[in-house]
């Protein structure tokens, strides 16, 4: 375990999103192709992602923003192309090498699912600083804060399934972003909610994503939900469209 | 009787996906399994004067056939279990099939009686294969008439056997899968299991303690000149059995919950933890994956108690126990792997059907091996403790029966005396280390479904 990193969320006097530096991208892909078989989902794919800034990827549906972000985030390896993460060109790493990128630098939320159900809300949150050895009572004090942040410090000990979606979504939040990932990566993450749950979570996202500098790539087809992305990407048939 | 007609109940068991055809299967090689065990123990039944002679001491002496009947038809016992667990196979599936036809209009009997017509059907189809491949090996293995038989090759089976078998079987798994079924509430929005998080405790506890009480009290009559008849001493020896089976397999799931409260606040380790907290969410699963094995734990732990007091009690020379005890050893091996298979195949199901949440879990950067050791974790954690419990409580339980002193034939002072019969803590050891080594291996050979269940495009799957 990595001792000097916080575990409690940091606050950045920096206004990250207002930086417009090209060399100050966090993560890029140069022409990603990727098939299901013989179903084309990217073809040929390029976009960077910057330091601190929330990018709204959107597209009609099948147009590949998920298989996008799976390559990005390093769940899918592309058949073409390359992600560089910083210095590392994680496209051709390890299976094990991106998987504990995955839990250390990234975060990842789906639109449901991620939680285990036997868990509770806190052990849910420690997980991820579990796995990297931190000890039970710390990563507990530091999931209890996280919990908070989201507005659901009252739920630790409740288990995902006598949760509200927005609550069961929230603390998912709270899971993705406890080891203070550089890039969060949220594939319709209100698609499973209510309009008014669906903005208190993306307000607290946002919110706590602005707090600590984290880069955050939205998948959404909402035009409200994007919106409150800083940059919109528009995927369609497999390739980044414009930039608007 | 309103409801699908039997036509259309068959028809919509028999429709279904990839899992189904793998539940099917399973229930049919079970049952071809259960057959020819159950046709074997026939044959023995019907060793008549003008058969043999057989080269096995245990087919060739008369008064020792009941006890191979009966080692027989206690194998059938976790081949049935097996099946039953194999109802529940490929669940989440099923379960969607089973809403659609609630929303159809059936009504939760119906959709109960379909998944027995399924498991009937197949068990059916088993019985048949079973029967064939029993006469073939018959036919087979007896080919030299005159010298010793190994087997009972030659003796002729009745046809109220060869149609009782099959009958009995499709009883016996049709019990055993509605009993697999017993909690599950089927509703047009899908199924849920209902399950109870707290477990019984006290009762399975007085079962257990009691039927071993109650087998010390039997044997002391006994050795105190019991007036009463064997039929008597043998169905009470039965009932002490029964209860201390039953308080077992009833008190696993108090056990398991017990193991996952105790490590749940405790442990350090991820793997542990989620292991810990589904023990404590679901300690029937646990329970209902280890009942055939410990089943052949608590008889196991019998089989030594009475082979050490047997080995006490006899010339040590003679080789006819211990050979009689070996071939029950070989049986009761027999019984652990076909036990350690329903492990299998629940593990298996407990993954298959919780793809999604480990899918996400995998994509989140949680190493499969993590998720592997968790599953290892969730069976074998509340196993050991209640194995160690079923082996000493069955060995204990057969000490009280026969007594824990034998009295035997002092050649050098030329006079009865009495000697301890030692408990067999080696042999119970190598038994138990041996047990959890089979569950350990058939637990790991599930996890080879983790990869696929883990793959990334299950996170769209419906949970
Ligand atoms: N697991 C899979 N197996 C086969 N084909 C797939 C799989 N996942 C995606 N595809 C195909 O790849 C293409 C891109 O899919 P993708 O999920 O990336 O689209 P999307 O933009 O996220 O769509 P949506 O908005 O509906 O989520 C589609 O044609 C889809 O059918
Ligand atoms: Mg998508």
């Amino acid at each position: 375990m990595n001792e000097s990193q916080t575990l409690a969320p940091h606050h950045s006097d920096q206004t990250p999103h207002e930086s417009s530096n090209p060399n100050d991208a966090v993560l890029s892909a140069r022409g990603l192709v990727y098939s299901f078989g013989r179903t084309p989902a990217l073809r040929g794919a390029s976009m960077n992602l910057e330091r601190g800034e929330i990018l709204a990827v959107t597209g009609p549906s099948g147009s590949g923003k998920s298989t996008l972000m799976l390559c990005l985030a390093g769940i899918l390896q592309p058949d073409a192309g390359e992600v560089a993460f910083g210095s590392r060109v994680i496209s051709e790493e390890s299976e094990s090498a991106r998987s504990q990128l995955r839990r250390k630098e990234f975060g990842v939320l789906f639109q449901f699912g991620q939680l285990v159900p036997e868990l509770t809300a806190i052990e849910n949150v420690a997980l991820p600083l579990m796995l990297d050895g931190v000890k039970r009572a710390s990563a507990r004090t530091a999931a209890a804060t996280w919990l908070e942040r989201f507005g659901v410090g009252d739920l630790a000990e409740v288990r995902p399934t006598e949760m509200s979606g927005g609550q069961g979504q929230r603390v998912a939040t709270a899971r993705a972003l406890v080891a203070e990932p550089k890039i969060l990566f949220a594939d319709e993450p209100t698609g499973a909610l209510d309009a008014l749950s669906g903005e208190q979570v993306m307000t607290q996202l946002v919110r706590v994503a602005r707090d600590s500098g984290t880069s955050v790539v939205l998948i959404t087809h909402d035009a409200r939900i994007a919106a409150y992305g800083d940059r919109e990407l528009i995927v369609r048939d497999g390739l980044i469209e414009g930039e608007s | 009787m309103s409801g699908p007609s039997i036509e259309t109940t068959i028809r919509l068991a028999a429709t279904g996906g990839k899992s189904d055809r793998l539940r099917i299967l399973l229930t049919v090689i079970g049952a071809t399994v259960a057959t020819i065990i159950l046709l074997a123990a026939v044959a023995v039944l019907f060793i008549g004067p003008a058969n043999g002679p057989y080269s096995l001491d245990v087919l060739d002496q008369p008064g020792l056939r009941p006890g191979v009947v009966t080692a027989l038809g206690l194998l059938s016992v976790p081949v049935l279990l097996f099946v039953g667990l194999c109802s529940r196979l490929g669940a989440p599936a099923r379960d969607r099939r089973l809403a659609a036809i609630r929303m159809a209009g059936a009504t939760p009997r119906d959709a109960v009686r379909i998944v027995a017509a399924e498991t009937s059907l197949a068990t059916v189809i088993g019985g048949v294969a079973g029967t064939a491949v029993f006469f073939v090996l018959k036919a087979a293995l007896g080919a030299e008439p005159g010298s010793a038989l190994l087997l009972p090759t030659d003796v002729s089976i009745p046809i109220v056997a060869i149609i009782g078998v099959p009958l009995v079987l499709v009883a016996g798994t049709t019990g055993a899968s509605l009993l697999a079924m017993r909690k599950v509430v089927v509703s047009p929005f899908g199924v849920t299991r209902s399950m109870s998080t707290k477990p019984p405790r006290v009762a399975p506890a007085i079962l257990f303690v009691g039927g071993s009480l109650g087998l010390a009290v039997l044997g002391a009559s006994i050795r105190g000149g019991s007036e009463a008849s064997d039929l008597v001493l043998g169905a009470a020896g039965a009932i002490g059995f029964l209860a201390m089976a039953g308080g077992l397999i009833a008190g696993s799931a108090s056990i398991a919950s017990g193991t996952g409260r105790l490590l749940a606040n405790r442990v350090q380790s991820p793997a542990l933890l989620i292991a810990a907290r589904r023990l404590i969410a679901a300690p029937y699963t646990a329970s209902r994956a280890t009942t055939a094995v410990l089943l052949a734990a608590l008889i196991g732990g019998m089989t030594q108690g009475l082979r050490s007091n047997f080995l006490t009690a006899t010339d040590s020379d003679d080789a006819f126990y211990r050979t009689s005890f070996d071939l029950v050893e070989g049986v009761l091996l027999v019984a652990i792997v076909i036990a350690a298979a329903s492990l299998l195949v629940t593990t298996a199901e407990a993954v298959v059907s919780r793809r999604r949440t480990l899918a996400s879990l995998v994509a989140g950067g949680v190493p499969r091996s993590v998720l592997r050791r968790a599953t290892m974790a969730e069976t074998l954690v509340p196993l050991v403790p209640t194995m160690v419990l079923a082996l000493i409580g069955g060995s204990v339980a057969i000490r009280g029966l026969t007594g824990s002193q034998v009295e035997i034939w002092d050649s050098i002072a030329e006079g009865p005396t009495v000697v301890d019969v030692p408990i067999p803590w080696a042999r119970l050891a190598t038994l138990g280390a041996g047990m959890i080594g089979v569950c350990m291996a058939l637990t790991a050979l599930s996890l080879l479904f983790m990869r696929r269940a883990t793959d990334i495009s299950e996170i769209r799957a419906a949970a």
